[in-house]
């Protein structure tokens, strides 16, 4: 149902262009949950508000296809592709408090969002009707309430409840939650991802889902892809990944994230930082802070398929675990 | 701010330029022009711009030109007077009602509203009611129509960054308030209060050329660019150009001054220094 | 920091057993009234200390000590300053501002007034609506094509003309526009009790030479405004929800920025009335800055002072009426929880 070949994205900055993301392919199918995991910097936000074309006028988009549902989207008219974003595909942004507009209510905004739908209501009780469904499958207890609240009444996690509400308004095929929960405290935050794994069992959009969280991801997707640098590094099955971490950089995130959760004394800290990837243009942008790292390495950047397991960015992911 | 950083900034640079173009003008200008701006000359009376007079004559033949940049060089003193005084006693009042609060700040600061909630003109002229006319009191009134908006600005920044650690340990070190305030404090929020500087004698200079038009103010004959504009009113039909002059030079002046004023507001913009990282 | 209007902070007083909103507009409106009072009190103390005697300028300089001594016990001048206030206070509640002493004497002041203020509050009006619609545009379109010639175009007009003394502007206007082109009168009002076109046909000039340099500052403030709300986070997600760019400008950034836009015409209002004083002066129109400078020269004092407490009193109320409006538009004001 999506299907992103050779995403390239890059920015112009005055007579500079810094390439942001790079080879960025991966395909989703319908009703499936994929984690996209990375840390600040790694070209995950860049790469879904690509999708929907929400990327300021100096950047630029290449690929070899952007196929949603059949249609590639780098042929749609300007016109058609408005069309697609709000129906089919939605967004929801890290922030929820900025994401709503503060001098209307909430019901406003579902109001505006209900006229897009394609559908159609017969009426305005009608849609309020659907608006309060949609706010009863967030867990909010008085829809009608929340409908007549201006956003400064309500708190982050109620207001991030509400887009994600209306989202669903939406009915659309495709969602992608740009870490949801990070600017919200421990307790919602569970809350958030506990409605997340609900819903997406009740409903058959797809979802892309964006975080930095390890833990998160196993709970949340069907499927995992490690982005650093701009590229996807590895990409597979959600267990399967979470098991055997085949990348270097997987491999220590996710140690990173088994020994936040354990009782360590010491935390392994990877060395470096992303920076010194981006300008690596034609080698392994890992390279710099990975211990494996040798000269052959650079020579062999693609994405190869390990059996059982997925897709790799690494010469040396046939080396397991333990050995690392 | 640094100079360097003025010379980078289009909009400053602009006004920095004009502005010394503008200073160098009425400070040398009358010294060396061939014409005496008190000298009558009934022989070329209201003649229009040609070559000898860049501005033409007025009613009494005297070169417009020089009468003008002297003008200019009254106004602009009057103003600046005005203005360096309100800062003075403004930022003084600001930095301790800020910094202490408590009744004095409240106090301080409904002052400030009450004058607030008169318009500008009609507080100067008020004044000049109240004081008399010549060139002292309208730099008096020019002075009262600013000093609140000094005190209030002032107070404000100082509000803002009381509670900053360099001040706690001013504070710890014994030092005393008037040090902390001045020494510690106001070289940090001097920012916007030389932008308010630049503009508001820019404005000064309207004022005061309003006040001695309707003869409320400077008085002739010490030429004042309102009192050149109020001469000029006389024969406006016959012999616009003294007006339209006069009107153009206050016009050049404050779009220096403005300029400056914005492109030093531009450089003093927080998210600005984050730049330089 | 966001700006103070003027008469908002001298008094303050949390009423009790209220709702909300209507405590917030009570409260306003009873410092209103207190700021006007103790205004009104600066304003004759200050007065009192003027140099000059009110007497010997209506009399001349060869009265009598005799008629000296009636004219002042008549007016009752001649008791202590705070009973002679207290008289003044309980005449201006009555709206009794007093007689005039010299330029129309024996006139009560308040009649003066009733003719002469429509006059102002015409030409200042019609000021701001002219400059509010060149704002409209030259903001709006400065803010939509920002970095793009238009906007570094609309920047220098606006900068332009703020740099204009607007007594100045209303002379090269007549020049222009009257002497020039003959198109509007230059001297003389009329005014709008007696026809409208014909206030509107004479008013032209005067109000867009007050309206200039506001144009440009709230051109300015509308354009910075339309920017910053540009670059919100619920104008992203509204283009993700995909709403029409109008829409979007519409309803997202324009409805947001009305606000400071308000506000700012709020503060301007006391520029406004400065220049107004002049451009009556020019234009011939009988306003309450035209009767202020006539008094001020004949020092008729009473005059001055009920001038000076009724262009306060404009400011006040321009300024309550700018917060109630900014109370209705944004719900984060005005007391809603």
């Amino acid at each position: 149902m999506l299907d992103v070949k050779n995403l390239q994205v890059s920015f112009k900055l005055g007579r500079k262009r810094l390439d942001i993301c790079s080879d960025v392919s991966f395909s989703l199918h319908q009703g499936k949950v994929l984690g996209l995991i990375g840390e600040s910097g790694s070209g995950k936000t860049v790469t879904c508000k690509a999708l929907l074309d929400l990327l300021p006028e100096n950047a630029d988009i290449e690929a070899d296809h952007l196929r949603f549902r059949g249609q590639d989207l780098l042929e749609l008219k300007q016109s058609e592709f408005d069309q697609l974003r709000g129906t089919e595909m939605v967004m929801i942004f890290q922030d929820p408090v900025g994401s709503f507009n503060p001098v209307k209510t909430v019901g406003w905004h579902f109001r505006h969002a209900g006229k897009r739908r394609q559908d159609g209501f017969s009426s305005k009780r009608e849609m309020m009707k659907a608006a309060e469904e949609a706010l009863r499958q967030v867990e909010i207890g008085n829809p009608m309430e929340a409908l007549s609240k201006y956003p400064h009444q309500l708190s982050g996690g109620m207001l991030q409840r509400c887009l994600i509400a209306l989202t669903l308004f939406c009915k659309p095929s495709l969602i992608i939650a740009d870490e949801p929960t990070t600017n919200l405290d421990n307790l919602v935050e569970r809350q958030i991802i506990d409605i997340f794994d609900k819903l997406r069992h009740e409903i058959d959009a797809s979802f892309i889902f964006i975080t930095h969280d390890m833990v998160i991801a196993e709970q949340i997707s069907d499927e995992v892809a490690v982005m650093y640098a701009g590229q996807i590094v590895e990409h597979g099955n959600t267990a399967e990944i979470m098991a055997n971490p085949r990348h270097p950089y997987t491999k220590a995130l996710i140690r990173t994230a088994r020994e936040l959760e354990g009782d360590v004394e010491f935390l392994t800290e990877i060395p470096g930082d992303v920076t010194s990837g981006l300008e690596l243009r034609d080698k392994c942008r890992f390279g710099p802070r990975c211990p494996l790292h040798e000269e052959s390495c650079d020579s062999h950047i693609e994405m190869r398929e390990i059996e059982d397991h997925g897709l790799v960015r690494c010469i040396k992911a046939h080396i397991s675990e333990n050995q690392a | 701010m640094k100079v360097s950083h003025l010379l980078k900034n289009r909009t400053a640079l602009a006004g920095a330029v004009i502005t010394v173009i503008f200073l160098l003008a009425i400070i040398i200008g009358p010294i060396i022009s061939p014409w005496d701006s008190a000298g009558f000359d009934f022989a070329s009376v209201l003649q229009s711009p040609t070559g000898a007079h860049f501005f033409g004559t007025d009613g009494l033949g005297r070169d417009v030109l020089t009468r003008v940049l002297e003008g200019a060089r009254v106004s602009l003193m009057i103003s600046t007077f005005g203005v360096g005084l309100a800062m003075l006693l403004g930022v003084s009042v600001g930095l301790y009602a800020g910094y202490l609060g408590g009744w004095f700040d409240d106090t301080v600061m409904r002052v400030v509203d009450l004058l607030f909630g008169f318009p500008a003109f009609v507080l100067a002229l008020f004044l000049m009611v109240v004081l008399g006319f010549g060139v002292i009191n309208v730099g008096l009134a020019i002075m009262m129509v600013y000093l609140p908006i000094f005190a209030r600005i002032t107070r404000n920044s100082t509000e803002l960054v009381r509670n900053d650690p360099y001040i706690q340990a001013a504070q710890i070190m014994g030092q005393s308030t008037s040090r902390i305030l001045f020494r510690e404090i106001l070289p940090n929020i001097s920012a916007p209060i030389l932008v308010q500087a630049s503009v508001s004698i820019a404005f000064g200079i309207v004022i005061e050329s309003g006040l001695s038009f309707i003869g409320l103010g400077v008085q002739p004959p010490t030429p004042s660019l309102g009192v050149i504009m109020a001469e000029g009113q006389e024969y406006f039909r016959r012999a616009p150009w003294v007006m339209t002059m006069t009107g153009l030079t206050i016009t050049i002046a404050l779009l220096a001054l403005n300029l400056l004023g914005d492109g030093l507001r531009d450089l003093a913009d927080p998210r600005l220094k984050s730049r330089e990282i | 920091m966001a700006p103070v209007l003027p008469g908002t902070m001298l008094f303050s007083w949390e009423f009790p057993y209220m709702p909300s909103p209507l405590k917030y507009f009570f409260s306003r409106l009873v410092g209103a009234i207190v700021t006007i009072l103790v205004g009104s009190l600066l304003v004759f103390l200050v007065m009192k200390a003027a140099p000059g005697d009110p007497a010997l300028a209506v009399l001349g300089d060869f009265a009598t000590p005799e008629s000296i001594a009636d004219f002042n016990r008549e007016r009752g001048f001649d008791q202590p300053v705070l009973v002679q206030y207290m008289h003044w206070l309980n005449d201006l509640v009555h709206l009794d501002f007093g007689t005039s002493l010299s330029i129309a004497s024996g006139r009560d002041i308040g009649e003066l007034l009733a003719f002469r203020l429509p006059n102002t509050l015409t030409v200042g009006v019609y000021a701001i609506l002219i400059a509010i619609v060149i704002a409209l545009i030259l903001g709006t379109s400065a803010a939509v094509r920002r970095g793009r010639p238009t906007d570094t175009i609309a920047t220098a007009v606006s900068v332009l003309g703020v740099s204009m003394p607007d007594f100045w502007l209303g002379y090269m206007l007549i020049l222009g526009l009257s002497i020039g082109a003959g198109l509007f009168p230059s001297y003389g009002f009329v005014p709008l009790s007696e026809s409208v076109t014909g206030a509107l046909h004479s008013g032209f000039l005067p109000a867009l030479a007050i309206a200039a340099p506001m144009a440009a500052v709230f051109s300015r403030t509308l354009r910075a405004a339309l920017v910053d709300n540009m670059d919100r986070d619920h104008v992203t997600v509204a283009k993700s929800f995909g709403h029409s760019r109008r829409f979007i400008f519409l309803h997202h950034v324009f409805r947001n920025s009305i606000i400071p836009f308000i506000v700012v015409v709020g503060l301007q209002v006391r520029y406004l009335l400065g220049g107004v004083v002049i451009i009556e002066l020019i234009f011939g129109i009988q306003g309450v800055g035209s009767l202020m400078v006539d008094a001020a020269f004949a020092r008729d004092y009473p005059v001055v002072q009920a001038c000076a407490v009724t262009f306060l009193a404009i400011v006040l109320a321009v300024n309550f009426l700018v917060d109630v409006i900014c109370a209705m538009l944004d719900p984060r004001r005005g007391g809603r929880s």
